[in-house]
């Protein structure tokens, strides 16, 4: 089993999209897939048709409350959604009555979820406790960027805290990066990714996943770009990336 | 995408400046050379990284008595695989704990894949900051292959 959070402090780049859309790929191959929506905005669930969040999601979890299996919901074949649930914020906040702690999540993901082959994870856009539980509780990170020179400045930002991380926890993340929403035919994209191939020559997953209208439209739907429009670029685009995360195909710079 | 836009770079540059470049600063400057991103539209599939993902059931590292567990040098499996990498990094991390020069023997690699050749990278950067000697041995052309294809040949040093 797989367990990769989906991260990148910025908001806005595209790790909604690459959660809904990447997972439901995976899943149409077949392999079973479980994501979690950490972000106590909830927009994952949305984004998969689910509005009802009276349901209890991974917050009850990491309060020790619920258990994992009581939280799931089937949304799709082979895809289960565990939603944030309604108190996921108070954890981030550090309220009085919620418990200060890194390790929640890790231990909310040591039962129940065994025989699933990928464990995915939608972080929030911010650097508090959630996304230490986050770290604390993979081996894996997968980044979606978008193409603007800002995001560089994030990017290395978060580098800074995975190297943190990595030191304090003695462990090494396998990272990947994603361009979730290049615009090709603007000359900084260009530039960007080429900075960006230069420091992670063998991270950068091979597809580029485009901007486009459709990607931006089907979240309102609370549909997949998989069943909102199956044969557009931006499904073939995720099914690619689906390949490309699940086999480590990279793009690389040819000399 | 025209090849002129990548000519240019140089005059039209528009980043001012780097912010990653702490990050590393062995890394080539990509920038001075004729680079060609190969994104979706034109990659056939024969000139993405094939690690001829073979399924077939890796050695257990934990067949390995302990007392040759930290010691050099590793043998690497024919078949790295991202399955395999947490494994494989408790090994390294052991045997680097263990040791001052630690050889690492890629000849049986017969198929690598991206995660692997990330450990292996974030090795040899581990290595140089403890002041240690990580060398990588007898590759076979498969890791060679692979390593070039992703510019990993000089970091790696093989
Ligand atoms: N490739 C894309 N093309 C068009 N719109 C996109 C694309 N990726 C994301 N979006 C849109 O951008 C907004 C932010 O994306 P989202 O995935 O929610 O980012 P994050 O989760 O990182 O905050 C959403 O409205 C989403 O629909
Ligand atoms: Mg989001």
């Amino acid at each position: 089993m797989r367990v990769v959070a989906i991260i990148n402090q910025k908001g806005g780049v595209g790790k909604t999209t690459t959660s809904a859309n990447l997972c439901h790929a995976i899943a149409e191959l077949g392999k079973k897939v479980t994501v979690i929506d950490l972000d106590p905005q909830g927009h994952l669930a949305v984004s998969l048709g689910i509005r009802l969040q009276q349901h209890g999601g991974i917050d009850e979890v990491m309060r020790g409350e619920k258990t994992i299996q009581q939280q799931i919901i089937q949304v799709r074949d082979n895809l289960q959604l565990i939603t944030s649930g309604s108190r996921l914020q108070e954890i981030e906040q550090l309220t009085e009555n919620s418990p200060h702690r890194g390790d929640l999540l890790k231990n909310a993901l040591q039962t129940g979820l065994e025989c699933q082959d990928y464990v995915f994870i939608d972080c929030p856009p911010s650097s508090g406790l959630l996304i230490v539980n986050a770290l604390f509780a993979t081996d894996e990170i997968l980044v979606p960027m978008t193409s603007d020179f800002l995001a560089l400045q994030g990017l290395s930002h978060l580098m800074g805290t995975v190297k943190k991380f990595e030191k304090v926890l003695k462990k090494q993340y396998t990272s990947w990066l994603v361009i979730s929403r290049y615009t090709p035919n603007r000359k900084i994209s260009r530039q960007v990714l080429n900075i960006l191939l230069s420091h992670f020559p063998n991270q950068i997953l091979a597809t580029t996943i485009r901007e486009t209208t459709l990607l931006a439209e089907c979240p309102s739907f609370g549909k997949t770009i998989l069943e909102y429009s199956p044969g557009s670029q931006s499904a073939k685009d995720f099914r690619k990336l689906a390949i490309d995360f699940m086999e480590g195909r990279v793009m690389y710079v040819k000399k | 995408m025209s090849k002129n836009d990548e000519t240019e770079n140089d005059k039209n540059n528009l980043i001012g400046y780097d912010p990653l470049a702490w990050m590393d600063q062995e890394v080539e400057d990509y920038a001075k050379e004729e680079i060609e991103v190969l994104q979706q539209s034109i990659m056939a599939d024969d000139n993405v990284l094939e690690s001829n993902y073979s399924n077939q059931s890796l050695q257990d590292a934990d067949e390995n008595d302990d007392a040759n567990y930290n010691q050099s040098p590793v043998h690497l499996d024919a078949a790295l695989s991202i399955q395999n990498v947490s494994a494989l990094h408790e090994k390294l991390k052991k045997v680097l704990t263990a040791n001052d020069y630690i050889e690492i023997n890629l000849s049986d690699v017969a198929s690598i894949d991206t995660a692997t050749l990330q450990l292996l990278v974030a090795l040899k950067k581990d290595s140089v900051k403890l002041q240690k000697t990580v060398v990588f041995n007898s590759p076979s052309p498969r890791f060679i292959e692979s390593a070039k294809l992703l510019g990993l040949l000089e970091i790696l040093d093989v």
